[in-house]
């Protein structure tokens, strides 16, 4: 295992944030998330409640309408150093070797010269278990493997805040697990804030210190569970555990409930209330 | 964690290897061309040579264009339509492409009259251009601009776009500002779509410039066709047509071909 230092986390603070793509329906409206510094935090909801959007906003790519984002009590930059985005497809630069990709960042942040780039980009491979494939473009890998190397690309800056949107969910079942196992042992010994974007439970469960459940737009936060599950946590105690269990069907029906809310009744009851706040 | 090199082992395993060694094996493709020949042959056995000419007989024709010196002005002058026509529509498309990619009233402006003027045939243009600027080099050059730019601009622009959501993205949560994301992002990112663009916008420019001149010149490979049909030389026609198909496979094979290979190895599959 190759050695790395622990980073650290920030402390991420989204307060009372309202946001719409152009006049259209609002997504989050007064949304209100803290997360600790070190936390991992997964967030869950079905495919269109925000979940990409909210990303965006915490990454800086979108300004919220009203309200803030800020990590260490700044607002945040797509470029801010302190911050990893691992994306739902790899976006890896396809004409880029691997070790090269992992390199872009360091290439374009520091001072460091082309070996000792090249130097820490190979021990970040060896970190996601991609020793020998670093002269590999990334067609030549496969989907589980080019993940990998898109979070070590994220990670050889040695982010404060990662952001994870969907990342595993193109992967097949074993090859998530497998990934999922890495990523707490890397979370383990770098030990920086993750906000973890899925609409897998088992995944939510498994990884987090706390999990959100996210309603139709403008739900916001549906939920809240608070997730006890002993760590370190590995495949066949945690998954079979009562707890996780218990989670599992809680978080079941959450999702249950979340997905058959007819998002055209809430709009229109945000409205409603809207209209009726302006009037009073 | 000692166990993620072996998975990742095993996955690459998994996948098949991109390139295999030996010697290229028997393609199908070896015989779309000589079917064809073999087919013209045998209908022409039908036919007086003066209404559907043999092979050889073209092929006769054209030694006969070459001999007295005649061929070559005519493909020159193709030549240096193409080169005009096709060249302005390069550099307009690189421009108003990423433009339009960068900008968002620019591209909602520029989309609606890229679909306007795809919708219209080259050829329709050529009457009008005819009675501005009279037969000659202009009015063909102005078509084959009007044919090509305008898919080009298109394909450009949505290269562009694809780019911003994808690499262009990441390069910048991983710290890439201005400058940096032109030489490391934009540049390379940008030659895939930036030939698609030239292929298409060549195919486009080859077609309109065929057209154009069989209405509005007096030279050319389309003149070549369109005269031996009104003098009733039906060797004459074969053989434009042959040359027409010949130098769009040459530049096919010669430039676009080569440069497309560059870029499959990057394809994200
Ligand atoms: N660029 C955009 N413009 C307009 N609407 C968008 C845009 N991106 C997403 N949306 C809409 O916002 C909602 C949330 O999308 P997204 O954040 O991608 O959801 P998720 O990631 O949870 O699947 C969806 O209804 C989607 O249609
Ligand atoms: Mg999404």
């Amino acid at each position: 295992m190759a050695k790395v230092e622990r980073v650290g986390g920030d402390n991420l603070a989204i307060s009372d944030l309202y946001f719409s793509y152009n006049d259209e329906l609002p997504i989050f409206q007064g949304l209100n998330i803290d997360v600790r510094p070190g936390e991992f935090l997964s967030v869950l909801g079905p495919s269109g409640c925000g979940k990409t959007t909210l990303l965006n906003l915490l990454s800086g790519f979108y300004r919220p309408d009203v309200g803030s984002v800020r990590l260490r009590g700044e607002p945040i930059q797509p470029e801010d150093p302190h911050l990893g985005y691992v994306f739902q497809a790899s976006n890896l630069f396809p004409w880029l070797s691997a070790v090269e990709n992992v390199e872009f960042g360091l290439r374009m942040t520091t001072r460091m010269n082309q070996e000792e780039r090249r130097e820490k980009a190979r021990r970040f491979l060896q970190l996601v278990g991609l020793k020998g494939f670093e002269d590999y473009l990334p067609t030549r890998l496969s989907g589980g493997m080019q993940q990998r190397v898109s979070l070590a690309r994220a990670l050889v800056l040695e982010p404060h805040l990662l952001l994870m949107d969907e990342p595993f969910a193109a992967l097949d079942a074993i090859t998530r697990e497998t990934m999922n196992d890495e990523l707490l042992n890397l979370w383990d010994e770098l030990g920086q804030t993750v906000m973890f974007i899925t609409h897998d439970i088992d995944e939510a469960i498994y990884l987090s210190d706390r999990v959100l459940v996210l309603g139709r737009p403008p739900g916001g936060v549906f939920r809240e569970l608070k997730n006890e599950l002993p760590r370190p946590r590995s495949g066949p105690t945690t998954r079979t555990s009562e707890l996780f269990w218990q989670y599992k069907k809680e978080l079941i029906t959450d999702i249950s409930t979340v997905t058959s809310q007819n998002p055209r009744d809430e709009a229109e009851m945000a409205e409603v209330s809207l209209i009726s706040k302006a009037e009073g | 964690m000692n166990s993620t090199a072996n998975n990742a082992t095993a996955e690459a395993a998994m996948k098949k290897p991109s390139r295999k060694i030996g010697l290229p094996g028997f393609s199908w493709s070896w015989l779309s061309i000589p079917s064809l020949l073999i087919a013209w042959m045998l209908v022409a056995t039908q036919f007086p040579s003066y209404i559907l000419p043999q092979v050889w007989e073209v092929a006769e024709e054209g030694y006969e264009w070459i001999a007295n010196g005649e061929l070559w002005p005519h493909i020159q002058a193709s030549f240096l339509e193409v080169l005009g026509g096709f060249g302005a529509s390069i550099i307009v498309a690189i421009i108003c492409g990423f433009l339009a990619g960068f900008n968002k009233g620019f591209r909602e402006y520029i989309v609606p009259l890229n679909g306007l003027f795809m919708a219209i045939p080259p050829i329709a243009w050529a009457p009008l251009m005819l009675i501005i600027f009279g037969i000659g080099y202009t009015t063909i050059v102005v078509v084959i601009f009007i044919s090509a730019v305008n898919p080009m601009i298109l394909t450009i622009m949505e290269g562009v776009l694809q780019i911003q959501g994808s690499e262009v993205r990441a390069a910048r949560v991983l710290g890439a500002r201005r400058w940096q994301l032109f030489v490391y992002v934009y540049l390379p990112a940008s030659l895939p779509f930036i030939t698609a663009a030239l292929r298409i916008g060549f195919s486009q420019a080859w077609r309109a410039l065929v057209a154009a001149e069989m209405i509005g010149a007096t030279h050319g490979l389309g003149w070549m066709v369109s005269m031996g049909g009104e003098i009733g030389n039906s060797r004459q026609v074969l053989l434009g047509i042959t040359l027409i198909g010949g130098v769009s496979w040459l530049f096919e094979r010669m430039f676009f071909r080569p440069i497309e290979k560059r870029y499959e190895t990057w394809r994200i599959n």
